[in-house]
């Protein structure tokens, strides 16, 4: 049932058959899951069993507009895609922004299901009304930019935007991606392998008309105060991108730094956003009317690393963990580094803490050249790191092992290795340092996909009162409280600050563009969803979204046999940091289990770490308690 | 004394997104007088490193040092 930006269908492909329907989803759907991720696992929760194969054809690839996906605003076009992750064996989900989620929606849908797998390569292409799977077997095998030139040329349409994977994901490599405009990317938990099992090489969207507004007047005016207040001075986001955290944070002693053994990067000024600026840089990209435009464009003509800035140019977490994470400070090949990932389809996060982990390895003698194909793989080698992006991407040699992510990697090298083995649940670490930012340590633990940095605002933000301090208070977050503590009060921080950046995944909201980061704030947020849909939800309305996103996430890796042995770390962040300003800094174990019990508290969550039945039933979960009753049956 | 000032992120706001900047001052200057001469609100400064190191706000600043003024980098 529509009601206002929100279209009340969702188009279901099936792969092995061709059949194409369009569901609808019931208006008190929509108001309980609002789009994106929550809509997403909602759907998968019901429509996949337990214990599918995620690379088999019983998996499914949800493409999730959030609610707002459309609506002029800036901020409003990520999207999220889920399914079963072949990385952590858990739940998969990944956003992006651009341009893919809006044309979606104006060609009518809130979201695209995809099942089976075809019998030959093929991409779909929705236009209008009308929706065709299309042969592929002449796109198999090409990389994105080559990939994406086709298809717009074969649909005859240069604006159609293309969501799609690289050879990595055809491949199978377990973090390969999904990228739509070649540098806007759903980068992790491995959802390009899916898409690759599944043989669909793209999709391909463009949609006619406007999206249906409730109050477009209230839209207009919100979305012009918050442009307003936007940024643009030098070193905010749309100067320097998130680039611009590289040396504050090397100076803070939070810089990744050589798989996670210190904190503080000798080179960092040799990878800045104010370098990056400086020497490469040559546009500043934008996703769909966000005034923002924080992304980079970059391009390199002469010497090693020639980079087509077709791919766009890399950002804070790439720069780290291909540039610090490996200890390398040459800017030029950390940007083909990017470019490659952009060209293979591979989650730059992933791929980098991959090589720094392998890197580490061999320092440490526990692999040799013979099984590196000879590439010497100490920390700061540039070239050797830009070869191993290749060779991860097109599954070649050493690469193809690397390509099965660091858990799985370590448990083939040996315990020695599992000790500094950087992943939560199976997924590798963003470039974030629990040891000093407390809150990363429940956010890498417990976030359902695996080690995610988008969990909940950063408690750099709780340290002092600022501006955004409103938006904390409104969250329940009255106190202030040191980075680096790690007690129960933080965790009951966390979980409140995690409830808004969960309902920004289903809501479609960049993080940049709303409180306590970006200008719109919590009240206007409300008022945008009402002006966009007519729907009289309430603040608390809103984040009890995301506390069903909490539990429902919870019972999918409950039932896919994750256990609280899961909500963990690896031994590294109980170490002291070796060196630099934060030397000696280190997590207490206890302090650890007893802020992750304070959560379980928060969430409604019984000591096993199993929703509890009066959560499930206070969030109107009933559906959900037999799958409930199920996993505890069987343990 | 000479002294040269970082400053980093969105603090470059408050001095016309110049930096590094080189400032004469009285010695015995601190680092919460140097960032009251910018204009910088203490509560927009996560961390104030010397020398790269950690110091507080009233740490008097010496002859050649280098300051950098860090805000909070929200992540994300």
């Amino acid at each position: 049932m529509a009601s206002g930006c929100f279209r009340g269908r969702i188009l279901v492909v099936d792969l092995t058959t061709g059949q194409v329907e369009v569901q609808t989803l019931p208006e008190h759907v929509g108001r309980q899951y609002l789009g994106g991720a929550a809509l997403g696992l909602w759907w998968l929760l019901r429509q996949v069993p337990a214990g599918v194969n995620p690379l088999g054809p019983a998996n499914q690839l949800v493409f999730a507009a959030g609610l707002l996906g459309g609506v002029p605003v800036s901020g409003t076009s990520r999207f999220n895609i889920s399914a079963k992750s072949p990385l952590t064996g858990g739940l998969a989900e990944a956003q992006a922004s651009g341009w893919w989620a809006p044309e979606l929606r104006r060609a009518g849908y809130d979201a695209l299901v995809v099942q089976g797998v075809a019998p030959k390569p093929v991409y779909l292409w929705i236009h209008g009304d009308q929706v065709e799977l299309r042969e592929a077997s002449h796109l198999w095998g090409l990389e994105t930019g080559p990939a994406q030139e086709a298809i717009r040329e074969e649909v005859g349409d240069p604006r159609a935007r293309v969501a799609l994977i690289g050879p990595a994901g055809e491949r199978g490599v377990r973090y390969a991606c999904i990228l739509n405009e070649l540098r806007h990317v759903n980068g992790r938990t491995g959802l390009g392998a899916v898409m690759g099992s599944k043989r669909l090489k793209a999709v391909a969207v463009r949609g006619e008309g406007v999206l249906p507004l409730h109050d477009p007047q209230k839209v207009r005016d919100l979305a012009r105060s918050a442009a307003e207040r936007i940024p643009r001075e030098p070193g905010s986001f749309h100067d320097l991108g998130t680039a611009r955290g590289v040396v504050p944070l090397s100076l803070s002693g939070m810089l990744p730094t050589r798989n996670f053994q210190t904190s503080a990067f000798e080179g960092a000024e040799r990878l800045s956003g104010e370098r990056l600026r400086d020497t490469y840089l040559v546009g500043r990209g934008t996703c769909w009317a966000c005034a923002v435009a924080c992304k980079r464009e970059v391009r390199i003509d002469e010497g090693p690393y020639q980079v087509d800035p077709m791919y766009g140019g890399p950002e804070y977490e790439t720069i780290a963990a291909l540039g610090s994470c490996c200890g390398v400070d040459d800017l030029a090949a950390v940007c083909k580094a990017h470019e490659l990932c952009q060209r293979l389809g591979l989650d730059t996060i992933s791929t980098g803490v991959t090589i720094a982990f392998a890197m580490e390895c061999y320092e440490r003698g526990l692999i040799g050249l013979e099984q590196t194909d000879g590439l010497d793989l100490r920390f700061g080698n540039a070239e050797a790191m830009v070869t191993l992006v290749e060779r991860i991407g097109r599954r070649e040699g050493f690469g193809r092992l690397l390509g099965e992510g660091v858990a799985r990697l370590a448990h083939r090298i040996g315990p020695e290795a599992e000790a500094f083995a950087m992943h939560a649940r199976g997924q590798e670490f963003p470039m974030h340092e629990p040891r000093v930012r407390a809150s990363l340590a429940l956010a890498f633990s417990l976030a359902p996909t695996g080690a995610d940095h988008v969990e909940a605002p950063h408690d750099v933000q709780l340290e002092k009162v600022t501006d955004s301090f409103e938006t904390f208070r409104l969250l329940g977050v009255h106190e202030t409280m040191p980075v680096d503590e790690l007690s129960q009060r933080k965790a009951r921080a966390f979980h409140r600050l995690q409830r808004l950046w969960g309902l920004f995944n289903s809501l479609g909201m960049c993080i940049f563009c709303a409180q306590p980061v970006g200008p719109l704030t919590l009240p206007e947020l409300v008022d945008l969803v009402r002006a966009s849909t007519g729907w009289d939800l309430s603040l608390e309305d809103l984040l009890r979204v995301k506390d069903r996103h909490t539990a429902l996430s919870r019972l999918f890796n409950l039932r896919e046999g994750m256990t609280r042995a899961d909500d963990a770390l690896p031994r590294r962040m109980f170490e002291p940091i070796a060196s630099g300003p934060r030397e000696g800094q280190r997590l207490s174990p206890e302090e650890f289990r007893q802020a992750v019990q304070t959560y379980y508290q928060e969430a409604g969550w019984d000591e096993e770490g199993f929703p509890k039945e009066e959560t499930l039933r206070a969030l109107d979960l009933d559906w959900a308690l037999p799958i409930l009753a199920e996993v505890k049956k069987k343990r | 004394m000479k002294v040269v000032v970082h400053v980093h992120g969105g603090l470059l706001r408050y001095c016309g997104g110049v930096s590094p900047l080189e400032l004469d001052l009285p010695e015995g200057t601190t680092v919460a007088e140097v960032m009251a001469r910018l204009g910088i609100p203490s509560n927009e400064v996560f961390t104030t490193v010397v020398n790269r190191q950690f110091v507080s706000e009233d740490t008097p600043l010496r002859e050649g040092d280098r300051l950098d003024l860090v805000p909070p980098i929200p992540g994300g």
